[in-house]
């Protein structure tokens, strides 16, 4: 009898326990996306998009049919939004290697003779490697590869996303461009052929030293606000000194290192 | 509710292939879907500020609404600087920045040179224009997309696996022809069914293209290591990429299954499983998705038989090698293989006779291996049953040869979505279709899609309209 009862309120136990387990219900769609909080958390700026929707079992099919890993586009769905939309927004291409060499050679740097290809000879380093710095020409030839110049032999394209390596070294090539890109004595003008208009170079620099808006839309390839010529004209003379230099040539030296590098990266 | 709980669950996992029924309504074909609402340049899904296209020609109006609020999400300047690097391959000139500039100060809507959708549309054709740079940029598009460019140098034919035996194939072919179709505004489908020059050159100091026949004529026996092998198929017998050396020897493999595999990556924009059945079943562990019979591959159901002994490579001169082995592949059901095997196993022999530097046996020696003990050459009985071994682009669509497989892809209209697809990405910075998961839904691409086919399947003035897009100014 007694063993019998424990068996009752064992299986009432189990029961019990049961109905306290964790279900999968979801809770209800919804037309709006809940705001993350944390570390990577960001407020959305007026005018983004906000909404977002469940995916229609039309979409579905079409992810399921062409993706393959459930959980990785569930992942990115909640992260970007449904596919509908990313799919219709700009995103960030790794710079290709070609055209890194065209733009700075079209903005004024001497860069030798492009296209620069796997076979390509660079041109030999000026002194010795470790102690002198190196022009953009030899950075952007004996780097090629960390630039990404494709490796159709190992039957890969051209990478489309930035790597920390080939970030960096983005960044290294566009500094050492900084040097060359402004060639005229007064380190003002912009004359590479890409930069003039009517036979005459862009300003990048005024009088004053403060930034032109032309010469920024030169460097960057699209029209510069306000506040970019406002934040250039405030790295100008907030730089440190570089041996040799002076304060507002290292700092025209940075904001145009600094553009380049904020600009450039992506297509 | 747990129940329907669940199938919302397996929804939101994408799997609506096993849920179906989803929100009470059946799996359907999203084609067609929202299209037309995007073409009028709205999202259907995006809670944008107010904005106006209007289809006259004359774009977007940024004061419609009553308090004249700006669309800040139009960006002109940006929008031509990313067309300019796409289809120039440089950055625009200070004159383009400078005329754009003025022009979306003035905001017109009036189709001088006051409006900056005139202008922008203006500068962005002119891009295409660009007949040197436009074509250096669609060449380079390809290379990315079929990962091909330079030189490679294999083994030809079956020859011993000697340094003599060596000859080299140009890797820029097949890019060149699609560039060069793409460049050029022709027929995209005759990437599959051009029957003669085939093999173009395109010189990148110019920007000029000239023709190029595969076929060089040279005969294995009278050929050289300086050699740069052809195809060996006569002009008029080609399938435009499809019988490309460079392509055929850049993606040699057992089975050749890697060229038959990349050529539904490239240009269905799918991976394997490349067809599926309108009723999947699940047959042991595994989903079996494919509208072909089960057991219409070889398997240990109906295993393969051969008259031994197999060929099998020299390795050496004067070293004739062959082997017993009756050792076959089972592409199994129940081990999940006929999915993908179903159509692969179909598509694949027809390139089998292509060795290693793309050079064809005319006498149907299959140049590919089969990766069993002593790596023989494979035969048909390795992919298919007797009786049941013509080959196909997909279930219903036999294609005994290739070109009737050339014809059946250009008659496909998940290829020419593809096509837009890829065009697509490439414009909006997108990675890869297959190998990013950067997928483009039917819904998003389909007006492209149909422009592109109502057009001729014109490349150039499909991607003339694909960067002038209301949605392309747009960030």
């Amino acid at each position: 009898m007694f063993k019998a009862m424990l068996r009752v309120l064992g299986v009432a136990t189990l029961v019990g326990s049961a109905a306290c387990l964790p279900t999968f219900d979801q809770p209800n769609a919804k037309n709006t996306v809940d705001s993350v909080s944390g570390p990577d958390s960001v407020t959305p700026a007026t005018g983004d998009p906000a909404a977002v929707r469940p995916l229609t079992p039309a979409e579905q099919t079409t992810i399921w049919q062409m993706g393959g890993d459930p959980a990785l586009l569930a992942d990115r769905a909640n992260n970007e939004g449904p596919i509908t939309v990313s799919s219709q927004r700009h995103s960030c291409m790794k710079m290709k290697y070609d055209t890194m060499g065209r733009l700075l050679m079209g903005r004024g740097v001497a860069m030798g003779t492009l296209p620069v290809m796997a076979n390509t000879t660079c041109p030999a380093p000026t002194g010795t490697l470790a102690t002198t710095s190196q022009n953009a020409a030899y950075l952007y030839c004996d780097s090629r590869l960390t630039l990404g110049l494709p490796q159709y032999g190992a039957r890969l394209s051209e990478a489309t996303a930035i790597t920390s390596g080939t970030g960096t070294k983005m960044m290294d090539l566009y500094a050492t461009a900084a040097s060359g890109i402004v060639n005229n004595a007064a380190f003002t003008t912009l004359t590479g052929p890409n930069c003039m208009v009517g036979g005459v170079g862009t300003v990048l620099f005024n009088g004053d030293n403060t930034c032109n808006a032309d010469g920024i839309s030169c460097l960057q390839g699209y029209q510069a606000s306000a506040d970019q010529v406002a934040l250039c004209s405030r790295i100008v003379t907030q730089a440190d000194v570089t041996g040799g230099s002076d304060i507002v040539t290292s700092g025209k030296r940075l904001a145009v290192a600094v553009i380049l590098a904020s600009t450039q990266m992506c297509e | 509710m747990i129940i329907k709980a669940r199938f919302s669950t397996l929804c939101a996992l994408g799997l609506s292939a096993l849920a179906m029924g989803c929100d009470g309504s059946s799996v359907q074909d999203s084609t067609g879907s929202a299209g037309s609402q995007h073409g009028s340049g709205a999202n259907p899904n995006l809670s944008l500020p107010s904005y106006q296209y209007r289809p006259d020609g004359t774009g977007i109006n940024n004061n419609v609404t009553a308090v004249g609020t700006t669309d800040l999400t139009v960006d002109y300047s940006l929008a031509l600087r990313t067309a300019a690097i796409k289809l120039r391959g440089d950055l625009p000139t200070m004159a383009e920045i400078k005329r754009l500039s003025a022009a979306v100060k003035a905001n017109l809507s009036d189709g001088s040179e006051n409006d900056p959708s005139f202008v922008y549309r203006d500068i962005v054709k002119s891009f295409i224009n660009d007949s040197p740079r436009f074509s250096r940029q669609m060449v380079v598009f390809w290379r990315n997309q079929l990962r091909m460019g330079g030189t490679l140098m294999g083994d030809l034919a079956d020859l011993p696996l000697t340094a003599a035996n060596k000859r080299t194939v140009s890797l820029e072919t097949a890019p060149t022809l699609l560039g060069r179709l793409a460049a050029e505004g022709k027929d995209m489908r005759l990437a599959f069914t051009q029957t003669t020059n085939n093999c173009p050159m395109y010189n990148a100091a110019t920007g000029v293209f000239t023709d190029g026949n595969c076929f060089t004529g040279a005969a294995v026996a009278g050929s050289n290591t300086a050699t740069n092998m052809g195809n060996n198929i006569p002009e008029g017998q080609q399938a435009g990429v499809l019988t490309n050396p460079g392509f055929m020897a850049q993606y040699y493999s057992n089975f050749a299954f890697r060229r038959a595999r990349l050529i539904n990556e490239v240009f269905a924009c799918t991976r394997y499983p490349a067809e599926y059945s309108s009723k999947p079943q699940v047959i042991g562990s595994a989903l079996y998705s494919s509208p072909w019979p089960t057991n219409s591959v070889t398997n240990a159901d109906q295993p393969p038989t051969y008259a031994t002994p197999r060929r099998v490579q020299q390795m050496a001169q004067g070293v004739t090698l062959t082997t017993q082995t009756k050792e076959y592949v089972d592409f199994s059901l129940q081990a999940g293989c006929m999915g993908c095997h179903t159509s692969l196993n179909r598509r694949a022999p027809l390139f089998a006779a292509f060795d290693s530097v793309g050079f064809m046996n005319t006498a149907n020696m299959w140049m590919v291996h089969s990766p069993v003990t002593d790596a023989p050459f494979s035969q048909i009985q390795d992919y298919l049953p007797a009786g049941n071994d013509t080959p196909a682009w997909k279930f219903g669509v036999p294609t005994p040869d290739l070109k009737s497989f050339g014809k059946a892809m250009a008659d496909d209209t998940q290829v020419a979505r593809c096509f837009m697809i890829r065009a697509w990405n490439d414009a909006y910075s997108r990675d890869d279709v297959v190998n990013d998961l950067a997928l483009v839904p039917d819904s998003v691409i389909e007006e492209m899609t149909q422009y592109f086919i109502a057009n001729n399947y014109n490349m150039k003035m499909a991607i003339e309209k694909l960067y002038t897009d209301p949605n392309f100014v747009r960030f």
